[in-house]
């Protein structure tokens, strides 16, 4: 049995639909930042700090940022904190902290993307999924 | 031609000159078969003549004429054949003939003549019965007389008649060559001579014009051109003589080569032919079976005035026109045929079937065009399923037959943003000078999203591919746009750019990048198609990831960070700033103020420099208030304080003090009652000191005169000096009245009397009741008449004078009163004449002359003396004689005011100018003609008027305002009617007792008749002086007519302008002119 481009996308979306996408997204999320031996700070924790931390920066360089439009100036300072890889994420930090708190979060992504585990499991959800999709089709003609 | 040779022929002079030549005349000239040179004749000559023959014979049978003797035997043995022929014809059509048996030859008896012609025509046969009825044929010159002078041919013998004296000339003759001779005029010594010339009849005749070719082809050219062709007829007019079928005068137009897609207007070729004379039918032709224009035309021209030849001439014009070169109507090459019998026809016809031709074949070529498609589908589906553009494949031929692949160029690619486009190059658009919008009209049936001009090239974007193919397809090649530069329909190529591949990646989203690639992705088995799946996942989840992290955590985290509560310290900062920015501000405030309050200070230690004068107004006030007694101070503009360091009042204080005792002095005056009076005055006038005022009744008059003297203060100020006698006045305590001015001119206390203007005049007791004004005066009028004793002269007792003091009196405030009404009246008192000798009653009735009454009339009086006429009821002129002068003049200045706000004229019409634009654009938007927003242009431009009664008569139209020359007053408003309606009407109006006329000629036609309907304009009365003139101005076409000022007009001025009545013979008729005008002249008309 030969399966298409459109197969695929059809057994994606179904994936998609059953939930593990989103479960894998916040898992990723919420994993533990270099995985445990660094307190018990998650990912999302770890990263929402850093942005506060830039951004306090940020206003302690122009106090007028606060008191400009909230909005505008917030959607501003994510475009820029996004730019270039997060690269001032991770730049920020090198000046006061240590190698081993750098954060490397293109870096952090890339490498929990490539986990084989992480491969094997999508692998098998899929697997089943087409299977059950199989079924599906099957019924229905 | 023919007289050529007749003259060779010896018969012919014969034939002419039968009595003058008898000797030549043979018989044997009748015989042809001997004659040669008769044999040379042109064959078809020959047998036209013979068949002239026939004709004439045919027609005159009957009468056996000597020129019938002509005929011979040959020409018999023609009409036998002849016969045989028309005999067959008769077979055909009846057998009358061959039953009767009729003889073949005509000539063998009378009744076969008849009977033999008679078949050449059925009608003739059909009265071949009533001919065979007739008397056998006489022959009419068969008479001796006639016999021996002329030879004629018996036709009942067949033979000659003197056929036995007849000889020939060859026998005779001998001079003569047997061959014949002729007869030739030569040039002889300058003199026409006639020669007899022997025949050569062994020598051929030949064309004497080829002779003259072939010494052409050597030396000698002729002037002549040589034609190849026969010479056409000239055209004969056609008029009301002619006979026959009138010539064509109608034309068809056709294209030359029948070209579908011209879309030529019919009107442009009406208006092509239309010079060639007036069209009376124009007509085009449209297939029958497609109902599409054929282009077919058909103009019939007509004759405009009466010329009958006119229309065929211009139809042959407009033919031979384009005959040559052809004609070419907006691009479009026309053939133009005269409508000859069924050419239109065949012409359409023609079209018709070429159409439906075409037709099929463009149905064929769809066919299979349509059959190729399907055939290449089917390839294309079997060859691949993968692919998921099944437009791709045509697009791609598609852009092999265009040739070439376009780019679109860099600068449009935003613009076209990947969509497909149609590409016209640019030097093809130019050469012919296409514009955008003739493809924009063109291409109106699709979907084209955007015409770009690019320098390029014409672009032609589409949202859909679908469309833009289709557009493509269905156009290019075969879409005509008329070329500008060479007026000729075009063909236009389209060359379709298809959206490149790899940028809809771009475009399409993240979910095109697989399915984009242009290797058909297939899966072998179910792990590697699981495989690819899951990577595409992770990718998904990369991208999510990523979306995730900004719009969800750096997002708001970056938004909950820039709270102001997180940063309790910059707040702090801030509002600390703000704090003292504020106190900063504050503190300027205050030092503005603290200044401003220097300043202020300052200002009052300057006022202080200048000492009284420049004093404060709330200062001066209190002053004011706090001295009740300074109530007139303010008229006299002085400011009486306690300490006046002044020059003038040592002056004024001598003054009083000089007449005080001048009046003490005074007392021993002679006892004349004027000249002591007199003293009185000049004391009065010249003393300004303390005077005591009287009590009783002199004290109600001067309280009259003078209301605005507060009398308390008045009494209590005179009592405290009744107190205070001594002299030692406390200065402060004298009534204000009596107070020293500080004017340069001492003033009197109490202003002039009448009197004291007017020494001459006798004084009345009033007067002199008048004149004692307080109790100083009463005293020295005491001391005055202390010596003055009732002398017995004088009869009248007591009672009697008292009578006649009061009598007098009164009659003297009546005779002021009277005086004063006159005056305010007129300006001027009455006449003398006027005046009341005795009792209005006891004078009975008297007659007072017109010049009179102009004193008691107001609207009597002379216009030129302009006076208020008018009542204006809002004006407040409410006068009382009793009102002093002062008083009078006070009142007068506010009433004399415009009594209503009259704005400028100018800004006036600015202001109606643009109303009047208004209404106009209104009435644009509106559209139709409607009387309700028509406006009366004039009526803004009207000068208040009035009418009131009028001196000159009855009612008179008086002006409110005062109006500057050459300005409008008014519109004369009336009625407009017709010359002969106003003469009714003004007869009519004669006979009603309407004696005014209110008529005003506009012009011979138009009257305006303001009599029932009309303006105020109307009680404008005539005077011979003028101050309006009347005249007669076209507001949107019409005639109206208007007043205007011809001089500067005063206001309640009566205007006036001149009647200008013609002048009437009849002296009873004559209406005499009231206006009373210097320059009068006595009548209007």
């Amino acid at each position: 049995m030969a399966y298409g481009v459109e197969d695929g996308k059809k057994l994606s979306d179904k994936y998609k639909k059953e939930g593990h996408f989103d479960k894998l997204k916040r898992d990723i999320l919420s994993n533990t930042w270099n995985g445990t031996e660094e307190g018990n700070e998650s990912f999302e924790q770890m990263l929402r700090d850093r942005v506060a931390s830039v951004v306090k920066e940020m206003v302690k360089e122009d106090e007028g940022l606060i008191f400009k439009n909230r909005g505008l100036t917030s959607a501003l300072i994510e475009s820029q904190l996004v730019k270039d890889n997060y690269s001032k994420l991770n730049n920020k930090n090198d000046d006061d902290d240590n190698d081993a708190r750098k954060f490397e979060l293109d870096a952090y992504i890339h490498s929990k993307l490539q986990d084989p585990k992480l491969l094997e499991m999508i692998k098998k959800q899929l697997s089943e999924a087409a299977g059950s999709q199989q079924e599906e089709s099957n019924g229905r003609t | 031609m023919s007289g050529y040779y007749r003259r060779t022929h010896p018969s012919s002079g014969q034939y002419k000159h039968p009595q003058e030549q008898p000797k030549y005349s043979r018989p044997g000239q009748y015989r042809y078969p001997n004659d040669q040179t008769y044999q040379q004749y042109p064959n078809q000559y020959n047998q036209r003549r013979h068949y002239n023959h026939n004709e004439s014979s045919r027609r005159r049978y009957s009468d056996d004429r000597p020129h019938s003797s002509n005929i011979t035997n040959t020409r018999h043995s023609y009409y036998g054949n002849n016969d045989n022929q028309s005999g067959t014809y008769v077979n055909n059509k009846s057998d009358v003939n061959n039953v009767r048996g009729l003889p073949q030859s005509r000539y063998s008896n009378t009744s076969a003549n008849t009977a033999s012609t008679s078949p050449n025509t059925p009608l003739l046969t059909n009265s071949a019965l009533l001919l065979q009825q007739r008397p056998p044929s006489v022959l009419k010159y068969n008479t001796d007389v006639l016999t021996s002078k002329f030879h004629y041919f018996d036709p009942i013998k067949g033979e000659f008649s003197n056929k036995d004296k007849m000889v020939s000339w060859r026998a005779t003759d001998k001079e003569f060559a047997e061959t014949g001779y002729y007869v030739v005029k030569e040039l002889q010594n300058g003199q026409f001579k006639f020669k007899v010339k022997h025949r050569h009849p062994e020598i051929k005749a030949s064309d004497p014009r080829n002779e003259n070719a072939t010494i052409t082809n050597g030396k000698v050219a002729s002037h002549r051109k040589c034609r190849k062709s026969l010479v056409l007829l000239p055209r004969i007019s056609y008029d009301k003589y002619s006979l026959g079928p009138p010539p064509p005068c109608e034309i068809v137009v056709y294209p030359t080569q029948d070209s579908t897609t011209t879309n030529i207007q019919d009107v442009s070729i009406k208006n092509y032919f239309k010079k060639y004379g007036e069209i009376s039918h124009f007509e085009a032709f449209n297939d029958p079976s497609s109902a599409l224009p054929l282009n077919v035309y058909l103009i019939k021209y007509t004759s405009p005035d009466g010329k009958l030849n006119d229309a065929a001439k211009s139809a042959f014009n407009a033919v031979r026109k384009h005959e040559s070169s052809g004609c070419f109507i907006m691009g479009f090459s026309f053939n133009i045929v005269l409508n000859k019998n069924t050419i239109l026809n065949n012409i359409i016809a023609k079209f018709v079937e070429t159409n439906v031709k075409n037709l099929q074949k463009l149905q064929e070529d769809l066919k299979k065009a349509k059959e190729k498609e399907m055939e290449k589908e089917k390839v294309k589906e079997t060859q691949s399923k993968e692919i998921n553009l099944p437009k791709e494949p045509k697009v791609d031929t598609l852009s092999h037959t265009s040739g070439y692949e376009k780019k679109i160029p860099y600068d449009l690619l935003g613009v076209v943003n990947n969509r497909p486009v149609l590409h016209v190059s640019k030097i093809f658009v130019t050469k012919h000078g296409f514009r955008v919008e003739d493809f924009k009209y063109k291409l109106r049936g699709y979907r084209c999203a955007r015409f770009i001009d690019h320098p390029t090239g014409i672009y032609i974007i589409f949202n859909d591919i679908a469309h833009a193919q289709t557009c493509s397809s269905a156009e290019s090649g075969k879409l005509t746009i008329m070329s500008r530069s060479r007026r000729m329909p075009i063909l236009i190529k389209f060359h379709l750019i298809l959206p490149r591949f790899q940028n809809r990646t771009r475009f399409n989203g993240p979910g095109a990048s697989t399915t984009s690639e242009h290797v058909p992705v297939e899966y072998e088995s179910k792990e590697e198609f699981i495989d690819a799946t899951a990577k595409q996942i992770l990718n998904d989840l990369e991208k999510a990831l990523h979306v995730d992290i900004k719009k969800r955590l750096i997002g708001p985290t970056v938004f909950d960070t820039l709270d102001h509560a997180n940063f309790p310290e910059v707040l702090a900062k801030r509002e600390l700033r703000e704090k003292e920015r504020k106190q900063e501000i504050a503190s300027k405030i205050a030092e503005n103020e603290l200044k401003r309050k220097g300043e202020a200070k300052r200002d009052f230690d300057l006022f202080g420099l200048y000492g009284g004068y420049a004093k404060s107004q709330k200062r001066s006030l209190d002053r004011h208030s706090s001295l009740t007694m300074d109530r007139t101070s303010l008229k006299r503009k002085k400011l009486s304080k306690g300490i006046k360091p002044m020059a003038h009042l040592l002056n004024e204080e001598t003054d009083s003090k000089e007449a005080t005792p001048y009046n003490d002095g005074g007392t021993p005056f002679s006892n004349d009652r004027f000249s002591k009076e007199d003293e009185n005055m000049t004391s009065s006038n010249s003393s300004s000191s303390e005077e005591e005022e009287e009590e009783g009744t002199d004290k109600k008059f001067k309280s009259e005169s003078e209301p605005t003297t507060p009398e308390s203060d008045h009494l209590h100020a005179i009592k405290s000096l009744l107190t205070d006698e001594n002299g030692s006045l406390d200065i402060l305590d004298t009534p204000l009245m009596y107070k020293p001015t500080a004017t340069e001119i001492p003033e009197p206390v109490y202003p002039p009397e009448e009197y004291d203007l007017k020494y001459s005049q006798t004084l009345s007791p009033l007067d002199l009741q008048n004149a004692i004004k307080d109790e100083k005066d009463m005293l020295i009028l005491k001391e005055l008449l202390k010596s003055y004793t009732v002398t017995s002269s004088s009869s009248e007792s007591g009672a009697l004078l008292e009578y006649k003091t009061w009598k007098s009196r009164s009659q003297k405030v009546e005779e002021e009163k009277a005086s004063d009404w006159q005056i305010k009246l007129n300006g001027t008192l009455f006449d003398s004449e006027l005046q009341p000798l005795s009792s209005f009653k006891a004078e009975g009735f008297r007659k007072i002359a017109d010049k009179l009454k102009v004193n008691y009339l107001p609207h009597r009086r002379k216009i030129h003396q302009p006076l208020n006429t008018v009542n204006i009821h809002n004006e407040k002129n409410e006068y009382t004689p009793e009102l002093s002068q002062r008083e009078e003049s006070s009142t007068k200045e506010p009433s004399d005011s415009v009594p209503q706000e009259v704005s400028s004229s100018r800004d006036n019409r600015a202001s109606n100018r643009r109303f009047q634009q208004n209404i106009e654009a209104q009435k644009a938007a509106i559209g139709t003609e409607s009387e309700l927003l028509s406006l009366n242009q004039l009526n803004k431009r009207k000068k208040p008027v009035m009418f009131a009664r009028s001196a000159i008569h009855n009612w008179g139209l008086y002006a409110l305002d005062s109006i500057a020359a050459k300005e409008m007053i008014i519109e004369y408003v009336g009625e407009r009617i017709r010359q002969p309606v106003a003469e009714m009407r003004e007869k009519r109006y004669l006979k009603n007792g309407i004696g005014s006329s209110y008529l005003f000629r506009v012009d011979e036609n138009t009257v305006i008749d303001a009599t029932k309907k009309g303006g105020i304009a109307r009680f404008i009365n005539h005077c011979c002086d003028p101050n309006c003139t009347a005249k007669i101005i076209k507001v949107g076409g019409r005639r109206r007519i208007v007043i205007y000022a011809l001089r500067d007009i005063g206001a309640n001025e009566e205007l006036t302008y001149d009647y200008k009545f013609e002048r009437e013979q009849n002296d009873e008729e004559r209406l005499p002119c009231l206006c009373g005008a210097p320059n009068c002249k006595g009548f209007l008309n």
